[in-house]
């Protein structure tokens, strides 16, 4: 199965990307809150990498609006300005928080790949 | 001359006396009969004319006596004695002659001893008349004496009221100019006053500009001032006064000054009678005149004194340097301690020529930086005193305001960017993030990596360093930004430098470096402490660059201080660049201090290292500065 990660920001998404190609995994791409609704409406996935602060819906509506129970990873610099963080922490679909920068890329597809 | 005349002979007698006495009547028969029985008594005649029976009588009578007998009975011998006494004449019976004779010479003696009588007399009379005269001009003297010695009494008095008065003049005269002038003459006529009388209080009232009068007065030991609206020429002094004064007054003598400018009143409270009033009177009527010109001479320096006093004061409280400048720049007055005629320029600028932004020269306000470290905003307004142009010029020091101004600007400016950069640092994490995860990538494909070239794989870790290091900076940008503590941790001073020398090595190139450290370790944030050495030795090379004679030499060692409460461990960075100005010393950890040319530094370098150094525990000092270089320490406690 597929991974989908959805980022608006293209470096972080190619290079999520190059990091699970390179260790042998597939991803679908997303780059705002719309796309990633579609395409989780069409598809089945193993796991979510899902960006908070998006155009054209964010994470947190992409939660909301979600009705599959695939996990979620949350990615986020988490700077503290991010008031439906709560929300977020309590649905039980969300697996982990990934900070952005991150200091180890394949210690994210290791950590992905392990939870799911 | 009366005579007693025995009856026998009386006409005889008669006869002779009609003869020869006539018209004289020189003698006088008394009319007692002279007989044989007369009495001793009855014959009380100045001459006796008698017969021998008279004998018995005539020895005790004491008056002339003549004894008429005959020849033969004059021969006798008792008769020759009485004949003997004096007085006493014996002539012939019947001898008309020699009685007429007789009596001729007794006339003609008794005349003569008459005249005698006469002269002695007139003698006595004369005498008495002398011994009057004599007695009138002795008292006559006398008083003349005593009026000489009155007259020279008053001469004396008049001397001496002269004496006084020439007195009065000359302590007028000398004390005039005196500071205290009026306390002088207060106590001068207040002593002279006293001899005249008793008084209570002597006094000065004056009319101010305010209107008000002003009353000086003095009560023999001191000398009090009080304001109250007396009117002098009015009737009721006294009870003016007392309800001015809150207590009774008694007679008031008051002398309006006359050569007074104001109307001015010398006045005197009196206590004693009439007569010392007439004595106070005349001493002041003497004088007032002369009291008055002085008087009122002191008043009006006394005015102009407060009028300048007022100015002077005026002109000192303006908080600004304020000063009052000639076309020529000459300072003609000044509220600081310039001595006037001096240039302005010379003293207040330190200049040896007039400011370029001078705003006597250009007679308008300007605003400039009058001497290093000192800016000014000048009020100038221009004047002309004696056909002189004169400026008036306040310089406002603005050095403070526009301290504070860009000291303002600059918190605005750090909040600006305090906010921008969190921003800008969440904006440039996801860019970075981006290419530390494709360096890693890139890594990990084996793949790739043998496609590059052998020096590939090391290039690719210096990035993912350079990288790390970038999300480092910003991260604790981030941290400073939200003023959140840094994370301590023990390095070894030596290696965080070796680190930051790396990033350096461009700057370090055109200089040398001394190292003296041992393998230290310290409490401290290696980022920050990184940030840090790079801001200072970047600092030095730059300064060094710009003292072109030569490579410039950086030093750093280290040194341990022991101190009373914990010991410390000192790491100097020392330069050989041309040091810190005094001037800027002072504001070097100021944020937006900077010495490079516009567009080349922020200014915040050692604001924000100094920043860092406090947020570890640590400290920033600059330990000295001279025209050969600067030295700045780092201090940590020792662990």
């Amino acid at each position: 199965m597929k991974f989908l990660v959805v980022d608006d920001e293209l470096l972080i998404r190619k290079s999520l990307v190059r990091a699970f190609a390179a260790s042998g995994y597939i991803c679908d791409e997303a780059e705002n809150g719309l796309q990633a609704l579609e395409k989780i409406k069409q598809n089945n996935y193993r796991g979510i990498l899902l960006d908070v602060i998006m155009p054209d819906k964010n994470g947190y509506e992409v939660l909301l609006e979600m009705k599959k129970q695939t996990p979620v990873f949350i990615i986020s610099a988490f700077t503290g300005d991010d008031t439906n963080i709560g929300y977020i922490q309590n649905d039980a679909r969300v697996l982990e928080y990934i900070t952005k920068p991150f200091d180890d890329i394949f210690a994210i597809v290791k950590l992905v790949v392990a939870k799911t | 001359m009366f005579v007693n005349v025995q009856n026998q002979y009386k006409n005889q007698f008669l006869e002779w006396i009609k003869n020869f006495d006539q018209d004289d009547q020189f003698f006088q028969i008394v009319d007692k009969p002279v007989d044989s029985h007369i009495a001793e008594s009855q014959l009380t005649g100045h001459l006796i004319i008698g017969d021998l029976s008279y004998l018995d009588f005539f020895s005790n009578i004491k008056a002339s006596k003549i004894l008429v007998g005959t020849k033969k009975t004059i021969d006798d011998k008792k008769l020759f004695q009485i004949s003997q006494q004096s007085l006493f004449f014996v002539v012939e019976e019947n001898n008309s002659t020699q009685l007429g004779q007789l009596l001729k010479s007794i006339k003609a003696e008794a005349l003569k001893s008459l005249q005698v009588e006469f002269v002695k007399s007139e003698i006595q009379k004369k005498r008495k008349e002398l011994e009057f005269l004599n007695n009138r001009l002795s008292s006559e003297s006398e008083k003349k004496i005593e009026s000489l010695e009155k007259s020279h009494i008053e001469e004396t008095e008049k001397n001496q009221k002269e004496k006084n008065l020439l007195h009065f003049l000359d302590f007028i005269q000398s004390e005039s100019a005196g500071d205290d002038f009026i306390e002088k003459t207060f106590k001068f006529i207040w002593k002279d006053l006293k001899k005249c009388g008793r008084l209570n209080l002597a006094g000065l009232s004056m009319l101010a500009s305010s209107g008000k009068s002003k009353i000086l007065f003095y009560d023999g030991v001191s000398e009090s001032t009080s304001v109250a609206g007396i009117d002098f020429s009015a009737e009721n002094i006294s009870s003016q006064l007392a309800s001015a004064w809150g207590r009774p007054v008694g007679k008031i003598m008051s002398w309006q000054l006359p050569e007074s400018s104001r109307e001015s009143y010398f006045f005197v409270e009196v206590v004693d009678g009439q007569e010392n009033q007439d004595k106070i009177s005349l001493y002041m009527t003497e004088r007032i005149a002369v009291l008055s010109m002085y008087l009122d001479r002191w008043m009006i320096e006394k005015e102009i004194e407060v009028a300048v006093d007022r100015w002077k004061n005026t002109f000192r409280s303006f908080s600004g340097s304020t000063h009052v400048v000639d076309e020529n720049f000459k300072i003609y007055q000044s509220n600081y301690p310039h001595n006037s005629g001096e240039y302005c320029y010379k003293v207040l600028a330190k200049r040896d020529s007039p400011c370029v932004a001078c705003p006597i020269k250009q007679n308008r306000n300007t605003n400039f930086v009058l001497k290093e470290g000192v800016s000014v905003k000048t009020y100038v307004s221009q004047f002309k005193f004696q056909s002189k142009k004169y400026y008036f010029v306040i310089y406002e020091d603005v050095t403070k305001l526009n301290q504070l101004y860009s000291h303002i600007i600059q918190t605005e400016k750090m909040s600006t960017i305090g906010r921008l950069g969190n921003h800008l640092a969440h904006e440039l994490n996801n860019p970075l993030t981006g290419i530390k995860s494709y360096v890693q990538t890139l890594m990990e494909d084996q793949q790739s990596m043998l496609s590059l070239p052998s020096t590939a794989k090391s290039d690719l870790n210096e990035i993912l360093k350079a990288t790390i290091r970038c999300q480092k900076i910003i991260k604790n940008f981030i941290d400073f930004s939200q003023k959140k503590e840094p994370s301590l941790e023990v390095v070894q001073f030596s290696e965080v430098l070796q680190n930051t020398l790396v990033l350096l090595k461009t700057a370090l190139r055109s200089h040398r470096l001394f190292i003296d450290l041992k393998d230290d370790k310290i409490k401290a944030n290696a980022y920050d402490l990184q940030q840090v050495l790079f801001n200072l030795i970047k600092n030095s090379c730059q300064a060094m660059q710009e003292n072109s004679s030569g490579p410039g030499a950086i030093k750093i060692y280290q040194e341990h201080k022991e101190l009373k409460d914990g010991s410390q461990i000192l790491f100097h960075i020392e330069d050989t660049g041309p040091g810190f100005d005094e001037a800027i010393l002072k504001h070097l950890f100021e944020p937006f201090m900077t010495t490079k040319e516009q567009g080349e530094g922020t200014g915040l370098g050692l604001y924000l290292s100094k920043k860092l150094m406090n947020n570890m525990g640590a400290d920033l000092q600059v330990t000295s500065s001279s025209k050969k270089g600067a030295k700045i320490t780092l201090v940590f406690a020792l662990l």
